[in-house]
């Protein structure tokens, strides 16, 4: 053991006063600090533009809805509340649709801001720094950890030491782990700092889970490109041959293949109609609903008779056919894009970011949530408007048929507001879970890998 | 002396390692890439010319100006095959009506909103990826490289110039990464002239071979950051340290960071430009109101086709005199008033146009001092495919738009005719059954429906727009885009080569100069 940690404290010695350490712990602080700059800035702007649209869209509500039948055509337009944690994982939400607008009966997706993103990869988050950079960092400290022993003579030394190979192993293993842990823990919590100066309010119990969980994949992600490096290491001949393959290896995992998925989406499986099909598509099934019946007497007329019952039903389901549509496609384009991610996870890279996201609840994850609390508020407004006319009592109850609910004017003030709900600690942990177990395995692999190439190794 | 070192370090790099993998690798991804991306460019050619068939076809069959409405297609360049930019992110087509400057593009492959995750590697991103890495793996060692191994100390004792010896690294280096990526675009070119459907533009190859040119002075300027590293390093692996660092910075942080910053500067802007619209949307409506209200108008019953969502209508044939002259008028000032509210709008729009472009040219300007960056927005500028492309589409929308707007006024389109395709007078037959529901509606006596003459009317009307005739628009001006002259694009991309080539006029200069000073001697 005490030869283990001799081994350790050598290792982590020569690293940390490396030149390299030097180089990239001053690039990644620096890159770090100005993310945390120019990110406080977007989110202040983001929050000013989200409590705006809330308080215009409350307002909107009140006036609108002066009597009860108003209430069912009152469109909310409500925005997805933009969150700190997506310093730590942005999950591309700003090319995404802001949120719903909503109505009683249906919901339609508001596009996402017109100028997104200059068609860029990743936005500055924590995420996208550990994705790229420090991936490219823990490569750099080991993609000579055992050649360079070999090419100085020193591996055969501590070899015939009677140092086990597999000691040897892993200590070069936790020596990088640690060495890459220092930059990162200062650097995290630096950020931290810097974000809650501007105001951000950070230091909260969700937010330290969500850190922690980011902290445990980081440390799994990197952990995969330490031990590739270490097996590029003893894979190439000599220093120079394991750079050209580290290099490789990065530029495929973590630049090429998170690319690769996209054109799939062409696929005639993941493939959806334009928003004007999409619409015209509802519209006819809709009044496909009518034609149904048309032959039955469903003529609106006094409030007991049958036809007019037919009608109110026969209206109903066509409302609920029109909007089938739009969620059977907003489904559809949720699956695609999750059968793709599913497809990027070739990818340790790809795989790092959709489990930060997840564990972060940002991104596809906060759409979907938001989107079944928007559904629950839907039904929340319908008991409501139901509860109201109720207590009309010249009003025929007859929803949602506007002819035949009560138009009187009611407290406009009772009528519910949406509250968006951060994600339970579980949900996101489950979400995340998947992901991280697909990095675990990686690095299983690459560890299984790296310790049987290892063992065969020629020091000589 | 030189042409010896040259060949040396040609050869060298040629039968490298790193050489061979870097060129296996780009040549498959540049495979896989154009593949795919040529792909859906067919695919976005497909829908073009669906689109501009069916555009076509409506035109061909429009009942009333009411209906107008052009819908004009982006025809897509086949260089985005190459350099994507923003065209393939982006709709295809925009719809023209008197109502609304166009100022976003609808449409196009990107139906699923949630998309944008994804994106896809292209030539640029192989050059930016692999070639980089290559151009820094052959300059990172070749100063403090060969001082290791001795051979600096020997070549330098041998009367080498070091002058020489640098061009001729320089040089060597250079070929080398000619021939690595005249593979990959020889090999994209060959796929695409032997993939079917997939025309090649005039011009093609000469934008093709300029954008090869970009890649090469991009790359160049790499290797001679690798060599001034080199010679100021003590060993190459430092200078590897060093120049990765570099790379890391310049494709990815400080373009992400420089992208942010810009893109918040922009939606601040944005907020208050959102702001005006609304504000002038509002005022829009208030004035459409006032408008119809100002007309003093005898209530009546009417016949018409209403489609609020497309702001169309038809109005029945068979309407009373009182109704017919009503819309007569009203079209007159609302439409109009729609006009000068769209003008107003896109006023607005060009004036927040005008300070995002103020922003970008700043981006620009810092995106230019980073040769990747540079480079990149060479290529699409060449290419066409970048935001100032898509911005030139809308300026020749604005311009037709005009034309559109005075061949109506010729047409006096805003009069009746505008919603009411049929003849003033009404047939005798029909007249007496007008007559009748005139009569029940002053009366007032029940419901209108139940008088029978009012199902009559109905079902006249249906057989009446049968009857209309589309609206002959042969002499309509067609919008014909016009892609840059070579010359303009010339004008668009000349500083960021320009930048480049001072790049690398500089940092050859700066490696002479450390190189003068370098020690060659070995370290023992």
């Amino acid at each position: 053991m005490t030869m283990f940690r001799h081994l350790l404290t050598r290792q982590l010695a020569e690293d940390i006063t490396s030149f390299r350490f030097q180089v990239y712990a001053v690039l990644i602080l620096a890159s770090l600090v100005a993310f945390a700059i120019i990110f406080s800035g977007q989110h202040h702007g983001r929050l000013e533009d989200f409590s705006r649209s809330a308080i215009e869209n409350s307002q909107h509500l009140r006036s609108s809805a002066s009597s009860l039948v108003n209430l069912i055509w009152t469109k909310q337009t409500i925005l997805m509340e933009p969150q700190g944690v997506r310093f730590i994982s942005d999950g591309h939400e700003g090319q995404m649709p802001q949120g719903l607008a909503v109505t009683m009966l249906g919901t339609r997706m508001v596009p996402e801001p017109a100028d997104s993103g200059t068609a860029m990869l990743s936005s500055p988050d924590l995420t996208s720094v550990v994705q790229i950079v420090f991936s490219f960092f823990a490569l750099v400290l080991t993609f000579n950890a055992v050649s360079y022993e070999k090419e100085k003579g020193t591996l055969r030394l501590l070899l015939s030491n009677s140092v086990l190979r597999t000691k040897f192993l892993l200590a070069k293993y936790l020596g990088a782990v640690m060495t890459v842990g220092i930059p990162f823990v200062i650097g995290l919590i630096l950020c931290l700092v810097l974000i809650s100066l501007r105001d951000i309010p950070i230091f909260s119990g969700g937010v330290m889970t969500v850190v922690l969980l980011f902290v445990m994949i980081s440390l799994l992600y990197l952990s995969f490109f330490i031990l590739l490096g270490l097996f590029c290491s003893t894979a190439g001949r000599g220093s120079k041959g394991s750079l050209v393959l580290c290099l490789l290896c990065w530029v495929l995992v973590v630049v090429i293949l998170p690319k690769s998925a996209g054109p799939l989406l062409h696929l005639r499986t993941f493939s959806v109609p334009t928003g004007e099909t999409i619409a015209e598509e509802a519209r006819l099934a809709g009044r496909e609903v009518w034609n149904r019946h048309k032959g039955e007497s469903i003529i609106a007329g006094s409030p007991e008779a049958d036809s007019t019952k037919l009608n109110v039903k026969v209206m109903n389901e066509a409302t609920q056919a029109e909007e089938g549509v739009y969620d059977h496609y907003l489904d559809k384009k949720i699956r695609a894009v999750k059968t793709l991610m599913a497809a990027n996870c070739v990818s340790p890279a790809s795989l790092f970011e959709y489990a930060t996201s997840a564990a972060a609840g940002t991104g596809l994850a906060h759409f979907a949530r938001f989107r079944s609390q928007v559904v629950q508020y839907q039904n929340d407004l319908i008991r409501f408007f139901k509860a109201q006319d109720m207590q009309d009592k010249e009003s025929p109850h007859l929803y949602f048929h506007p002819d035949y609910v009560s138009k009187k004017s009611f407290d406009s003030s009772a009528i519910p507001e949406f509250r968006e709900r951060g994600p339970r600690l579980l949900e996101r942990a489950k979400d995340a879970a998947a992901y991280g177990a697909g990095l675990i395995l990686y690095n299983a692999i690459m560890f299984g890998i790296v310790f049987i190439r290892f063992q065969t190794y020629d020091v000589r | 002396m030189i042409r010896t070192l040259i060949r040396r370090e040609f050869l060298d790099n040629l039968l490298s390692f790193k050489f061979i993998a870097c060129v296996l690798v780009a040549i498959v991804l540049t495979a896989i890439s154009t593949v795919i991306l040529a792909d859906n460019y067919r695919d976005r050619l497909d829908d073009y010319s669906k689109g501009m068939a069916s555009a076509r076809e409506a035109l061909s069959k429009v009942p009333a100006y009411s209906f107008l409405a052009v819908n004009i297609y982006e025809k897509p360049s086949t260089l985005s095959i190459f350099a994507p930019g923003i065209e393939s992110k982006s709709g295809s087509f925009v719809t023209l009506t008197h109502r609304e400057i166009p100022s976003f593009l609808k449409g196009g492959l990107k139906k699923n909103e949630f998309a944008s995750i994804f994106s896809f590697f292209d030539l640029s991103s192989i050059v930016i990826g692999i070639f980089s890495i290559l151009a820094i793996l052959l300059a990172y060692g070749s100063i403090s490289g060969e001082k290791e191994s001795g051979v600096l100390s020997l070549a330098l004792s041998n009367a080498v110039p070091r002058a020489e010896f640098l061009v001729g690294k320089y040089l060597g280096g250079i070929i080398s990464l000619a021939v690595a990526v005249l593979c990959c675009f020889l090999g994209g070119s060959l796929i695409l002239l032997f993939s079917k459907s997939v025309a090649l533009e005039a011009g093609f190859f000469l934008s093709f071979l300029l954008i090869y040119l970009f890649s090469l002075l991009y790359l160049s300027s790499v290797l001679l950051l690798g060599i001034l590293v080199s010679s100021l390093t003590k060993s190459s692996f430092q200078s590897l340290i060093v120049i990765l660092a570099f790379y890391l910075a310049a494709v990815f942080l400080l373009p992400l960071a420089i992208n942010s910053a810009a893109d918040g500067a922009s939606t601040r802007k944005a907020r208050n430009y959102d702001r005006n619209i609304d504000a002038l949307l509002n005022e829009r409506s208030a004035s459409l109101e006032r408008a119809t209200l100002g007309i003093p108008v005898k209530r009546t019953w009417a016949f018409m086709k209403w489609d609020t969502q497309t702001d169309t209508v038809i109005l029945g044939r068979l309407n009373p005199p009182e109704t017919i002259a009503h819309y007569e008028s009203l079209f007159e000032r609302t439409e109009k008033l729609k006009e000068e509210y769209a003008l107003r709008i896109h006023t607005l729009r060009e004036e927040d146009v005008r300070v995002r472009e103020k922003i970008d040219r700043v981006r620009n300007a810092v995106l230019t001092l980073l040769p990747p960056s540079c480079f990149v927005r060479a290529a699409e500028l060449e290419a066409g495919t970048g935001r100032e492309a898509q911005h030139r589409f809308f300026q020749q929308v604005n311009a037709y738009w005009h034309q559109y707007v005075r061949y109506l006024d010729e047409k006096n389109a805003f009069s009746l005719s505008y919603a009411y395709p049929y003849p003033r007078e009404l047939p005798a037959s029909d007249k007496v059954l007008v007559d009748e529901i005139q009569r029940v509606f002053a009366e007032k006596k029940g419901p209108l429906w139940a008088s029978p003459a009012f199902g009559e009317i109905g079902k006249r009307n249906k057989k009446h727009e049968q009857e209309i005739r589309p609206l002959d628009l042969g002499d309509m001006p067609a919008f014909v885009y016009r892609r840059d002259e070579f010359a303009q694009r010339l004008r668009a991309w000349f500083v960021n080569v320009l930048v480049l080539a001072g790049d690398n006029l500089l940092l050859f200069a700066l490696a002479y100069f450390a190189f003068a000073r370098y020690d060659p001697r070995m370290e023992i």
